[in-house]
């Protein structure tokens, strides 16, 4: 090691940033060399008056909390819980009925005609389903009387 | 809320890494709340970055959270969100005013005159840090405020570990002569 090359290894000495072999070496070094010694010496005042300086400034109170509370919000806000996916349906679903009510309104507000036409189509839509319901009931009915005629008949012990 | 791959809980990295990246940005930027938001922000993109894109952190952590802090800070000086210290800010960045709670002393218990004579050998210092170029004053700003090692600084920097000694010790240099300069001053 000469005296002119290991300023910049010095600094990295001073920081502790050398190797243990490195740092053997200068330590041995520093031991025989006045210069490097006295150059040492110096940088450690700097590097002292350095640490002092940039590094008393404390973070305001409460900064940790404000910084935890929102990477709370965020782990809330952009992952949703995966172990709930019934709720997930049911406000997607609540989603889509509200958002189909409001079409729906809407589109009456803006196109009464249509509208009525709609509703008027619909209403008989349900009134047809309930006719056709009502006459399911009385052939299923009138099914289960002829069925027990022919089986009286028959002699089938049906009462 | 866990970080990926690592037992360390996040208010756990926050409490750890908080007083560090807020030195380091008030150092950058100069203003306390500017410095605030960028400490904010940093954890944010991190927490993003390593647990919603499963990000895997190659070096430490805290030089990923130093290179994050380091250009966000370059951000808002690109976007002219600078500004000058108010006259207040000024004394309190010299060391003669209002301490935070829990901060480091530098002088222990001197008296006026010895403040005074630190104020001023801290805003020359501030003075000479300014007139470093960039990268090196990012290097030193990492290195005393964050206490980052020189491979940490590499990585927060993307340099080589060489570049990070030379820029170190260049600084140093610059820093020395200056403050040489001042000192001969009548």
């Amino acid at each position: 090691m000469t005296c002119q090359v290991p300023r910049m290894g010095l600094l990295a000495y001073v920081h502790g940033q050398l190797d243990r072999e490195a740092a053997e070496a200068t330590r041995l070094h520093l031991a025989g060399c006045a210069a490097c010694a006295a150059e040492v010496r110096r940088l450690r005042c700097l590097s002292d008056l350095l640490t002092c300086h940039l590094g008393w400034e404390a973070a305001p109170a409460g900064l940790e909390f404000r910084v935890a509370d929102r990477l709370h919000r965020a782990a809330r806000w952009e992952a949703p819980r995966p172990d709930d996916p019934q709720a997930e349906w049911a406000g997607a679903g609540a989603l889509a009925a509200a958002s189909l009510a409001v079409v729906f309104y809407g589109a009456g507000a803006l196109y009464p005609q249509a509208y009525a036409f709609v509703v008027n189509q619909a209403t008989s839509l349900v009134a047809g389903l309930g006719s056709l319901a009502g006459q399911l009931a009385a052939r299923w009915s009138a099914l289960g009387r002829a069925t027990s005629a022919i089986g009286t008949l028959l002699g089938w012990g049906v009462p | 809320m866990n970080r990926p791959g690592s037992g360390e809980t996040w208010p756990a990295i926050v409490a750890e890494h908080t007083p560090g990246l807020y030195r380091l940005a008030w150092q950058m930027l100069g203003s306390r709340a500017d410095a605030e938001d960028v400490v904010q922000e940093t954890f944010l993109r991190a927490f993003v970055a390593l647990e919603k894109r499963g990000l895997v952190v190659r070096t430490s952590l805290r030089a990923y959270l130093g290179r994050i802090a380091v250009n966000l800070c370059y951000d808002r000086h690109r976007r002219g969100r600078r500004q000058e210290l108010p006259s207040g800010e000024v004394e309190e960045v010299a060391g003669l005013g209002r301490r935070e709670s829990g901060s480091r002393d530098a002088w222990g218990e001197s008296g006026p005159e010895q403040a005074l004579i630190h104020g001023d050998q801290a805003r020359e210092l501030r003075q000479a840090l300014g007139n470093l170029p960039p990268n090196h004053r990012a290097a030193v700003l990492l290195r005393y405020t964050y206490d980052l090692s020189y491979r940490e600084i590499a990585a927060a920097l993307e340099v080589p570990e060489n570049t990070v000694a030379t820029w170190l010790h260049r600084a140093h240099s610059a820093l020395r002569r200056h403050l040489t300069q001042e000192e001969a001053r009548p």
